[in-house]
């Protein structure tokens, strides 16, 4: 049983006098420490995947099962629990909360989280320590940071939880090439440590690392691509 | 989850302020409003709970022909037959006579004493009462208190003493009679029902005053004060007296037969009606109502502002039960900051109109003449306590407000779509 297993998921949202379609018949399956790269260019339906893999949306019709957890069945609370215990987010544009820290920004996902606030505070710094070494910026606010200290920021947030499957929007769209691929190394390190790392993107740099190359067009797949460097 | 509230606060400074000023402007009407208030009624009790009574029934006649001693001001006669027919009628606690009389003193520069006969078998209800009343006595007194046997003597106000140069021992002349002093009353400033300058056994204030004035009956007083077993029970009591009154007195209920309690003495004693009272208090409550209203649209309002946020919350696992405690924190913090503020303000507001309020007693209270030789406090200055009442609800209304202003807010956020929500970035 793969880890994540996508079967012939429809989405269409719904506008005033029109419908989109944003996937069309799609199934995947992914096994568990893989490195997917999703590609394709804008519209194709990328990041509407991934928010049906991380429980963000649920499909029109078809299944989304994660670690023989249904998605499509589960209401927002347990989607949610699914979303705090399994998942870790890397937006797009970083979308960090602009009033915390960097250290509070990477306890965000913490906050509710039932665990004694030391706990909390170690697992913060030791995440923190692993993608953000230099203390100095822990204190920082977003605005004071870089764009590749914000995706560092971002990383850390999405992995303070040592999610099973870490999904990321293009993660180096706003950044230039040698911070993308810093950031590329950050998520490759993560699947290394057991992460699936599904990344939707349309920068082919990230292709090379890939296990797993899905390229999509009008919401379908038109083609998938096993293996190293896929 | 109380640090990111403070944080989302600090951070929404315009939005705070409004719900932190709305609340405290409509907390400090309301504060204000209620303390004066109550204020106004606690202050009104002083004179009856010092005299350890809730009602005092006087009659109103025309004067008598002036006489060397005359009863005071326009109090008609009150049968003694009154009082053990009042004291029958349910939740009725304690009664007692008083005989009010002026003693004119043509040679002490033309000044009236207001005197008092007080029924020295029922101590603890008159003027003279020393039972302690809410924790506070209200008298204390030099020399003796009168006993059963006691004739011709007097206590006197010690105001009235230090003005006539009277110690105990001394003797002083009304209706031509001689009294030793045997005590001297300090009524601490305190104004009271039926106070006088001097008090004497009220069987020879009938005595005084029907010799001079043979057409006061014998054997009555002129005004009666009745203590309850529980003051609210006033307005149940106060229709069985007037009518016991009237048949006995033939008198016109309450043309010409007074019954006064403090809630009665309270609009021409402070100059605000009984109806200006619900009024402000009507107005401070509906005023509260708007701004709670206002504060919770508000706070609904501000999901659109922050849908970004919600959904980036979603998307790292918070629960709609940790968004809604947060959201119920937020609000909950600015209303209780709101409200406790109001509350400062609002109390220091009414503590500074208490300091400066002076009410004058009305004449049917205390019925002093207009010559006294040393006049027994009519002014009432009272200090204004803090009601703990009006502290919890006014705190209970900021939180509830805040909690409600959270509640609603974070309905609105449970709805909003994660995917959805984050697409709106």
């Amino acid at each position: 049983m793969p880890l994540i297993k996508v079967d012939n998921v429809n989405k269409i949202y719904k506008r005033r006098d029109f419908e989109v379609r944003s996937l069309d018949g799609v199934s995947l399956d992914v096994e568990k420490g893989e490195f997917v790269v999703i590609y394709g260019v804008s519209g194709s339906g990328k990041t509407t995947l991934l928010n049906l893999i991380g429980g963000l949306d649920k499909p029109t019709s078809g299944k989304v099962i994660v670690d023989s957890l249904d998605l499509t069945a589960q209401d927002e609370e347990k989607l949610s629990l699914y979303r705090r215990e399994k998942v870790g987010f890397i937006f797009q544009g970083f979308n960090l909360i602009p009033t915390l820290t960097s250290f509070e920004n990477v306890l965000f996902p913490l906050v509710p989280v039932p665990m004694p606030e030391s706990d909390k505070r170690k697992r913060a710094t030791e995440i923190l320590s692993q993608i953000l070494p230099n203390e100095r910026l822990w204190n920082q606010l977003p605005v004071e940071l870089s764009g590749g200290e914000q995706q560092r920021v971002a990383i850390a947030r999405a992995l303070v939880n040592n999610p099973e499957i870490l999904l990321a929007d293009e993660p180096t769209s706003d950044l230039d090439r040698k911070t993308s691929e810093q950031i590329i190394d950050l998520l490759w390190e993560a699947n290394k440590r057991g992460c699936t790392v599904i990344i939707a993107t349309h920068d082919p740099r990230i292709l090379e690392r890939a296990t797993m190359g899905i390229e999509m067009e009008d919401g379908k797949i038109i083609d998938i691509r096993k293996g190293a460097s896929a | 989850m109380f640090a990111y509230a403070w944080k989302e606060i600090t951070r929404r400074k315009a939005r705070s302020t409004l719900t932190i000023a709305g609340i405290f402007f409509s907390l400090l009407l309301l504060v204000a409003a209620l303390a004066i208030m109550q204020f106004f009624r606690d202050a009104m009790m002083v004179p009856f709970k010092s005299a350890g009574t809730d009602l005092a029934i006087s009659s109103f006649v025309e004067p008598g022909p002036f006489k060397k001693v005359r009863q005071a001001r326009h109090l008609g006669a009150l049968p003694d037959s009154l009082l053990p027919q009042i004291s029958q009628i349910p939740g009725v606690k304690g009664v007692s006579g008083v005989l009010l009389f002026w003693d004119y003193h043509p040679e002490d520069k033309n000044l009236m004493y207001n005197c008092c006969g007080v029924d020295v078998a029922n101590p603890s209800i008159g003027p003279l009462s020393l039972a302690p009343s809410a924790g506070q006595v209200y008298a204390v007194i030099d020399g003796r208190s009168f006993s059963l046997d006691d004739k011709y003597v007097a206590i006197v106000d010690k105001k009235f003493a230090q003005a006539k140069n009277l110690k105990i021992g001394e003797h002083i002349e009304l209706g031509y009679k001689d009294f030793e002093i045997v005590g001297i009353a300090d009524m601490r400033g305190v104004p009271r029902v039926a106070e006088a300058e001097i008090y004497i056994p009220l069987s020879t204030a009938k005595e005084l005053v029907h010799e001079n004035q043979p057409n006061f009956p014998k054997d009555a007083v002129n005004m009666i004060l009745v203590k309850l077993e529980n003051p609210k029970m006033a307005d149940e009591v106060k229709p069985k007296i007037m009518k016991l009154v009237a048949q006995a007195t033939g008198l016109k209920p309450k043309e010409q037969i007074k019954i006064m309690t403090a809630e009665a003495i309270l609009p021409d004693t402070t100059g605000v009606s009984t109806v200006a009272q619900k009024m402000v208090k009507v107005l401070s409550i509906l005023v509260v109502i708007g701004i709670a209203i206002l504060v919770m649209r508000t706070a609904v309002a501000s999901i659109g502002e922050r849908t970004r946020e919600i959904g980036i919350m979603k998307a790292l696992g918070w629960r709609n039960g940790d968004i809604s405690k947060l959201m119920v924190t937020e609000m909950a913090v600015q209303t209780t900051i709101g409200g406790i503020l109001g509350i400062i303000v609002g109390y220091i507001l009414a503590y500074i109109y208490a300091s400066t309020a002076v009410f004058q007693l009305p004449h049917n209270v205390i019925p002093t003449s207009c010559a006294p030789a040393a006049a027994p406090p009519e002014n009432l200055k009272v200090a204004m306590q803090v009601y703990p009442w009006i502290v919890i609800t006014a705190l209970l209304v900021s939180i509830v407000v805040g909690v409600l202003s959270g509640y609603l807010a974070s309905r609105k956020a449970a709805a909003l779509e994660p995917a959805q929500a984050i697409r709106a970035i």
